[in-house]
């Protein structure tokens, strides 16, 4: 059942630290649960999809470069569907949602700082995240165990 | 002399047709679906404190069956229709529809189509109603009237060149920070954007109350416009139908869709038939004068299935119109590190008009800035993994807003409404003009230049073009006018096929401007029933 699956449960704590920098509540893994057991739009589209999704069990940083990666090459992945999941939860949910929707004024000397920051860790998880990525959805296609 | 109207639909040329005829004495029998959607929680929070006091904020948001999350592949619209509106847009068992280039939405909803709108209030000008069979002088009255009733915000600037100023204008609501910002800059480069791109700005007219109105309370800026206004500020015609049940004259028949109406042999409609949502055989209610009001196609679904059922005949009404809108988001390197409001109005404030060499085919632009909204539409839409763009997202969420470009369309005898051979099932068929990506092109480099000499860019692939359909702006099957075959109406909205039958919704419209046509759906409808009921 899927309700019970841990391996649902590690994604949804990963996402959630990865996207909120906190562990997951109970009510997040909980509706992270739900929206599984309710609706099919969760369910892996390719093998490599399902390996994906393996592999971002073994953390934020995994999952950041695997997300970087589906992002251009697999973008109607299972991976990206799950991650945006749990953006919806947290940002409709306390305490999360503050972090991510209250913006205070700021100098915006430091705003673009920032902007440049985040962007450069985006564009290198890109490249990091295809170097890793890439050729094991080569090698899976030439193995015809991915479409 | 019998003094009864049978009206369809209660949407908002239904409930101004209906308010209009029972003012002037008359009984009303408003048959009509009649879905209801459910009380807004927490009336007096503001969006982000119903997040900390829904005991269940994702299933509020995000809806029972996620159907609020937008995800890849899900149309690159910016935002969804929200659970809470899910009721507008539910259509009763067994409907269904053919669509072939346009995917148009059905309510069954009491106050219909209108109750996810969001409140632009925009009168036709003398040039667009060339094709109508009266003039701007005619209707202005109606307008202001309409005005009254609603409460519609606005003020004389810019924009009045291509919006008239009609009568009862309640004062603009407070601007944001962002939309101020945009007007400023505005104004000061006003002079080069009216005469290089024939461009103007000013604030949109909106149904949203800045100060009281009857029992009505203005706008507390609680950021929840999307979701459902709370307080009742922003207008949707089930404020009017509720004022209409408290009419003795008035008879509010819901639950029934109207299938078809019955015609004797002199012409003249008999009887509406309907079947009960909850199941049931149909059944017939005797009209002396029958209207519909139920939006252009269920109107016209009406009327292709009686002709059916009286002639056999399978009916093509041509001529159906949409508006196109096209999304552009920006972004305003202006607005950088201010804070986001946590007061606002979450709809647009701000509306940019851009001149035509034909004044008829101006193109109508709202502004709206990023306040109050769930974000993962736009954060996925980055080309960066999440949690970089969930950080960039955050640090210009003051900084971003979205143009909603709406352009005009005109009748043509391709696009047509019929039913099914078999069934009584409604198929849509529709193409849009040879010219429009060229038109489109045009209008959307306009609008990116005047953005950008405002500060603000247009980041790369973010554009996207609504489906037709989208809009849910639909007009022009049966045509107005002074002359016409059967399927056109008299400048009264009578059906010239019929002697008793009345159109009071866009089905009549000759043309559609670039504007929302709403305010003139329901000033059009008070028109019509003070022209067909007499003093």
């Amino acid at each position: 059942m899927k309700a019970a699956d841990p391996g649902l449960e590690r994604e949804c704590q990963v996402f959630t630290r990865l996207l909120g920098g906190a562990s997951a509540t109970r009510y997040v893994v909980g509706k992270y649960l739900e929206a599984h057991r309710v609706s099919g739009r969760f369910e892996a589209t390719s093998r490599f999809d399902r390996w994906l999704l393996v592999a971002v069990r073994g953390g934020t940083p995994v999952a950041r470069l695997a997300d970087a990666y589906a992002r251009h090459f697999v973008p109607g992945s299972s991976l990206r569907s799950k991650m945006i999941l749990v953006l919806g939860i947290m940002e409709t949910t306390p305490p999360y949602h503050r972090s991510m929707t209250e913006v205070p004024a700021r100098l915006p000397a430091l705003v673009w700082s920032g902007l440049i920051l985040h962007a450069s860790a985006g564009v290198l998880s890109l490249i990091a995240g295809t170097a890793i990525f890439g050729p094991v959805q080569l090698l899976a296609r030439l193995l015809g165990k991915a479409p | 002399m019998n003094r009864r109207v049978t009206v369809v639909g209660s949407g908002p040329s239904g409930v101004h047709f209906a308010l209009t005829a029972i003012r002037k004495g008359y009984e009303v029998t408003m048959v009509d679906v009649g879905r209801r959607g459910e009380a807004a929680p927490f009336p007096g929070a503001r969006f982000d404190q119903l997040k900390e006091l829904l005991p269940d904020p994702v299933g509020y948001f995000l809806g029972r069956q996620f159907e609020g999350l937008v995800l890849p592949g899900g149309g690159k619209e910016y935002y969804g229709v929200p659970p809470s509106k899910n009721y507008v847009f539910e259509t009763p068992p067994g409907f269904s529809y053919v669509g072939d280039g346009m995917e148009p939405l059905f309510s069954f909803a009491r106050g219909g189509l209108a109750e996810a709108w969001t409140a632009g209030c925009y009168p036709f000008n003398q040039a667009e109603l060339e094709g109508f069979p009266f003039t701007y002088g005619d209707i202005e009255p109606w307008y202001t009237e309409i005005s009254r009733r609603i409460g519609v915000t606005g003020e004389a600037d810019d924009l009045a060149r291509f919006m008239p100023v009609h009568g009862h204008l309640q004062a603009p609501l407070a601007l944001d920070p962002h939309s101020a910002l945009l007007l400023e800059r505005y104004r000061r480069r006003k002079e080069v954007i009216n005469r290089t791109y024939g461009a103007y700005f000013g604030r949109t007219r909106v149904a949203t109350l800045s100060a009281k109105l009857g029992d009505r309370e203005p706008c507390s800026y609680l950021g929840r416009c999307l979701w459902g206004c709370p307080a009742g500020a922003l207008y949707t015609p089930s404020q009017t139908l509720r004022e209409l049940e408290r009419e003795p004259g008035f008879r509010y028949l819901d639950g029934i869709e109207a299938l078809h109406f019955k015609v004797n042999g002199e012409g003249r409609v008999t009887a509406l038939v309907g079947r009960p949502i909850e199941g049931g055989p149909p059944s017939e209610l005797p009209v002396e004068r029958l209207v519909l009001a139920a939006g252009t196609l269920a109107s016209a679904t009406i009327v292709l299935r009686s002709v059916r059922v009286a002639t056999g005949e399978d009916l093509q009404l041509t001529g159906v119109m949409d508006n196109r809108q096209v999304l552009l988001p920006f972004f305003n390197a202006g607005m950088l590190g201010r804070a986001v409001p946590v007061s606002s109005y979450q709809y647009h404030l701000v509306g940019m008009g851009i001149a035509a060499a034909d004044p008829a085919e101006y193109v109508h632009c709202q502004i709206t800035t990023l306040k109050t909204a769930l974000t993962h539409p736009i954060i996925q839409s980055l080309p960066l993994d999440l949690a970089s763009s969930a950080a960039i997202a955050r640090a210009t969420r003051s900084a971003l807003g979205i143009v909603n470009v709406n352009f005009h369309d005109r009748r043509r005898e391709g696009n047509v409404l019929s039913l099914d051979q078999h069934t009584s099932q409604l198929r849509v068929r529709y193409a849009p003009p040879a010219d429009e990506p060229a038109r489109l092109k045009r209008a959307l480099t306009t609008v990116r230049k005047v953005l950008f000499r405002l500060g603000c860019i247009v980041p790369p692939g973010m554009q996207h073009v609504r489906p037709m359909g989208a809009s849910v702006h639909y007009a022009g099957v049966l045509p107005t006018g002074t002359s016409g075959g059967p399927w056109t109406t008299t400048p009264e909205g009578r059906c010239r096929a019929f002697s008793n039958l009345w159109l009071a919704d866009g089905s009549t419209f000759p043309f559609l401007p670039a504007k929302n046509l709403t305010f003139t759906l329901m000033a059009n409808a008070a028109r019509v029933a003070d022209r067909m009921l007499g003093a």
